[in-house]
This record gives C-alpha cells, sequence and structure tokens, in this order.
C-alpha cells in the first residue's frame, strides 16, 4: 500500500469521524424587511467575503423574495454573512439564519439572508495594472451600519485586464486595498487606494505613495524609515511592476 | 508609594504597547513592519551628516557637531536587533581636559555644572548602542487591518575619559577612564479616539556616567505624540511632540517640552535619503529654570547592503545588493 493511499484511507476517516459543522448548503432566499420601491433587475449575493464567486439571484414573479442555487463549495446555512451588489448601489453585511426547505425536508436547509432596503450610491472602481501578468487581489471592508443585524463586512476578490472592475464600491465609507503581486507577503495588508475620480501610479510614484502612507501613519507610527522604503522598492523591482491606473466610473 | 508608581507606569507600558527613545537626532527611523517582508531582512545603513547646536539626551554640547553613524538592522518574524556605531566630532572632543588646584579637596577648572543644572554632555566619541525590539499587532475596530506597535530595549555604551593637568605646570596629573551607559525601553502606543488612532511612544532611559569628574545619573520619562505627517512634491514631513520628566537637573515634575519636525527627501536613483532635522526643546533646571536649546541637523543617509532573503513562494536563497 503506497503512502498515498494511506493518506487517502486517513483522511476518509477523519471526514466521517469529524464531520463539517453547521448546516452545509447551496440553497439561498434572500427577501427585505420591507418592501422596496426600487428593485434592480440584477442582484448579485457575495457570500462570506468571497467575490470570486457571485452568485446571481432570480426573483420569484413579482414577489419580495429571490433564490439562487450556489456554485461550488457548500456555505454554512447558518452564521454566514452576506451582501447584495444591486448595480451602483449595495447593501452592508447580514448574517444568515437556516430555514428548513418546505419542497425538499429531507434536503440541506436553505440560508436565509434579510436585507433593509440601500439607496446609498456605490461606484464601480477599474483596477488596470501593468503588466497584466502581475496577479492583482483586492479587499473591501465595511464598517457595519447602526443596525443590530449589521455586520462587518470584509470582503476580497481578484481582478484581471479582461475583469477589472470591482462592483459597487460605496465611497468614500468603504475601503479598498490592493495586493499587487509580490509587492507584499501573502495575508498582508494590502496597498490602501485613497480615491477621488483617477488614480495613475507607477514604480516611482507607488514608492512616493507608500511613503505618503507611512508618515500618516495608517497601520503604524507615522515613520520615515529608510528601511521600509528599501525594502519596498526592492518588492515594486522584483515584481516587475510598471503602472497602476485606477478609475472611479 | 514607589512601588505603586512603578506598577502604574509598567502597567502603562503593558496596555500601551511600548517604544523608548533614547536616539540620537541622526538616528534614522529603522522601524519596518514585519508584515513587509516575508524572510528576514538585513540592512546596514551609513548616515553621515552635521547638527548646529547638538544635544545628547537633553543635555546641550554648547557646540556644533559632525558625525558618522553605521546602523545594522536584522529583522525577523516580529523581532528586530540593532547594532550601531557613531562616531560624533566637535571643536572640543573626548577626552575632557580639566586642570585641577592641587588642594587636598581637588578643585576642578572648568568646574563641572551644580546637581542643580543641566548636565553637560559627554564630549564627542564614539558610541556602540545594541537594541533588541519585538513588534506586536494591535486591534484596529472589527474590519481595518490591526496596527502594528513596536516596544524597543536599548543599551549604548561611550567613552567619557578624562585628563587631569595640573593648574600650576599644565602637567598631566592623572588619567580617569570613564564611561556613561544608558538603558532604554521604548514602546509604542496608540490611542484610539473618534475611530482615529493617536500613536505615540512612551520612552524611558536610564543614563549613569562614571569614573569622571561629574559622575551623573539621569532617569527620563517622556512621551511622545508622533503625529501624521504629510508630503508635498516627494518630501515628507513629520511633527512629533514630546512632553517629560528628567531627573538630576534640580526641576522635579515637566520638566521638558520638545517639538520637532523632520523633513525627509528619498531619491529614487540612488536610494539615498536626505534629513533635515529642527528639534527645538524647552527644559527646566533647578538653577536656569525655562530654556530653549534648538537643534538643527542635516543628514544623509543610504543603505550599504540590503539583503532580503529569500521567500518562500520564489525558492531562491536571497538577494544582496548595494
Amino acid at each position: 500500500m503506497t503512502i498515498r493511499r494511506i493518506l487517502y484511507c486517513l483522511a476518509v476517516v477523519l471526514l466521517a469521524a469529524f464531520p463539517a459543522r453547521g448546516k452545509p448548503t447551496r440553497k439561498i432566499r434572500v427577501t427585505f424587511n420591507r418592501t422596496c420601491e426600487a428593485v434592480p433587475a440584477r442582484m448579485v449575493l457575495v457570500i462570506n467575503g468571497n467575490e470570486k464567486i457571485l452568485t446571481r439571484l432570480d426573483r420569484a414573479g413579482t414577489s419580495q423574495t429571490w433564490t439562487a442555487t450556489r456554485e461550488g463549495k457548500t456555505f454554512d446555512a447558518e452564521h454566514s454573512t452576506g451582501s447584495l451588489r444591486l448595480g451602483r448601489a449595495r447593501t452592508d453585511c447580514r448574517e444568515s439564519s437556516a430555514e428548513e426547505d418546505a419542497a425538499d425536508r429531507n434536503g440541506p436547509s436553505v440560508a436565509v439572508f434579510v436585507f433593509d432596503c440601500n439607496v446609498l450610491p456605490a461606484s464601480d472602481v477599474d483596477v488596470l495594472v501593468a503588466p497584466d501578468t502581475i496577479p492583482v487581489r483586492y479587499e473591501r471592508s465595511l464598517a457595519r451600519d447602526t443596525l443590530e443585524s449589521s455586520r462587518p463586512c470584509s470582503e476580497a476578490g481578484e481582478v484581471s485586464s479582461s475583469a477589472p472592475t470591482i462592483y459597487d464600491v460605496r465611497l468614500p465609507k468603504e475601503k479598498l486595498r490592493l495586493q499587487i503581486g509580490d509587492l507584499a507577503p501573502a495575508g498582508a495588508p494590502g496597498v490602501p487606494l485613497r480615491l477621488s475620480k483617477r488614480l495613475h501610479l507607477d514604480r516611482k510614484t507607488l514608492l512616493g505613495y507608500q511613503n505618503k502612507l507611512r508618515v500618516q501613519g495608517e497601520l503604524s507610527a507615522p515613520n520615515v524609515s529608510p528601511n521600509a522604503i528599501d525594502i519596498d522598492a526592492r518588492s515594486i523591482e522584483k515584481t516587475g511592476f510598471q503602472t497602476l491606473d485606477v478609475t472611479v466610473k | 508609594m514607589r512601588a505603586r508608581a512603578l506598577l502604574s507606569v509598567l502597567t502603562v507600558l503593558a496596555a500601551a504597547g511600548a517604544s523608548a527613545q533614547m536616539r540620537p537626532i541622526f538616528d534614522p527611523d529603522d522601524f519596518v513592519d514585519p508584515r513587509q517582508h516575508e524572510g528576514p531582512v538585513f540592512v546596514s545603513r551609513l548616515v553621515a551628516g552635521a547638527a548646529a547646536g547638538y544635544a545628547d539626551d537633553y543635555r546641550p554640547l554648547h557646540q556644533s557637531a559632525r558625525f558618522l553613524h553605521l546602523a545594522n538592522s536584522y529583522y525577523r518574524g516580529n523581532v528586530q536587533l540593532d547594532y550601531k556605531h557613531s562616531e560624533v566630532r566637535a571643536k572640543d572632543n573626548s577626552p575632557a581636559e580639566v586642570s585641577a588646584c592641587g588642594c587636598s579637596e581637588p578643585i576642578y577648572f572648568p568646574t563641572p555644572p551644580s546637581r542643580r543644572s543641566t548636565p553637560a554632555a559627554p564630549l564627542p566619541s564614539r558610541k556602540e548602542t545594541l537594541q533588541f525590539a519585538w513588534y506586536h499587532a494591535a486591534g484596529n475596530g472589527a474590519v481595518d487591518p490591526p496596527v502594528m506597535l513596536r516596544y524597543r530595549l536599548s543599551w549604548s555604551w561611550q567613552p567619557a575619559d578624562t585628563v587631569i593637568r595640573s593648574g600650576q605646570t599644565g602637567q598631566v596629573l592623572s588619567h580617569l577612564s570613564g564611561d556613561e551607559q544608558a538603558f532604554g525601553l521604548e514602546a509604542e502606543t496608540r490611542l484610539r479616539i473618534r475611530g482615529h488612532n493617536l500613536f505615540g511612544a512612551l520612552q524611558y532611559a536610564y543614563t549613569v556616567r562614571s569614573g569622571t569628574i561629574d559622575d551623573r545619573i539621569q532617569q527620563e520619562l517622556v512621551y511622545t505624540a508622533r503625529l501624521p505627517g504629510t508630503s508635498y512634491r516627494g518630501i515628507v514631513l513629520r511633527p512629533t511632540l514630546a512632553v517629560g520628566a528628567v531627573t538630576g537637573r534640580g526641576a522635579a515634575g515637566l520638566n521638558v517640552i520638545n517639538p520637532a519636525a523632520e523633513a525627509f527627501w528619498h531619491h529614487p536613483a540612488t536610494r539615498a535619503n536626505l534629513h533635515l532635522v529642527w528639534s527645538p526643546a524647552a527644559t527646566r533646571s533647578g538653577t536656569a529654570g525655562w530654556e530653549t536649546h534648538h537643534q538643527l541637523a542635516v543628514y544623509i543617509d543610504r543603505a550599504v547592503y540590503l539583503k532580503v532573503f529569500g521567500r518562500r513562494d520564489d525558492g531562491k536563497k536571497g538577494e544582496a545588493s548595494q
């Protein structure tokens, strides 16, 4: 018996002994807690901050209920967080509750998300990095609003030259950070974007932009550390970064 | 009572994070957020420049000085180790030369400052410094990444030799081989006010000079507010404000108020940095009351060696340059 086979058997035994906690599902139901006057034709749900998987919702007739089946892996029907992209508007994050599926009582539960109508404007943000072979990951965060059911939003996804848009960003309250290739180690906070309308950075100005953020003291005491600058310069050089263009639409 | 005071200080240090100073005016910032590098980093940096009205730990030298400083920093994970060597030179350098009257109870000329006065700074010489720092990530609200605070221990040593000559003949009577050592703790702090961070550093330093004709002990407890800076056309401006108390000068309580501003310019092509620092320190002593002393330093620094050890993702062992 090969080692690979032994490991496989061990994994099967472990999975059987310690099943995943929660109520795994792909079924989704979204409602609003009051009638919304203007409901967009296209609504997309982001679950657990993962913007790589956008779940398009279908309206059940003219009701205030939308349903969907999520692609990819299952998620916990209970205590998952979700937020809606409404097309130039977005919701805050809410926690799901699990409900039995009336049409399939023996099947998985339905994750039910209840949102408030939201008309606060949001913008689409295009991000283009040259060369386009550099992977760009973004993180977006939105503090919880005053409602008790609101949850802090921390969501992430990727942009590329073929799909450069981050949808429905509620600027300036919502914060955006970019992880450009290996500019910083995996898991480190990305470069925060201070956006007005356009931002263009090349190698030299990116270094200046990072220095400016450092002296403003965003994630540490304000400093002008030459060692930090040299490490940044080395990372920019090594990544092969040329330009970054960000446009708020 | 003393134990309670000590406990209060330790509580503040523990609660707030840590950041202690004792830094000469020409020692560049060396904070590197551990999230900025994956593998260890070693940087050797050379600093050269001059300062008008040079002061050493709130003790004016009463002369201008030029300096050469080599800072070696090693960063690994949340730990930073430093070895720094400084050479400061002025018109009058160490060893100090004094005349003695030859009396049974010797009287020295020039006479050292009284115990109620601001002590004289040790005359310029070399200085060796070892530092150990630890970085700690602290919460920053529900959705923002944590802030990084640094806690640092420092030890520095410099010779403070004295040549004693006869007041009558000028003949060397004796040679005192003294030194000055300083132990410091620096704790960076963060206060969150209405969703905004106010950063600072609480610094404690214990400085002892021995083997001289003016042996002294100085303790300092200073809080430095590190205010957000700004930049204009690539020139970065950073203000700080230090307030605190220094012992050994006949004035109890708050006796140091030290605003400072640093202008910094990085030249990308040469990777050199130009610093201009203005530090007007108002200090109070028992004999002179409040006095303001201006330090103005200009210096250039550049990494002479930088090695970023291999990242896990590319498998390279590391790169050296410069």
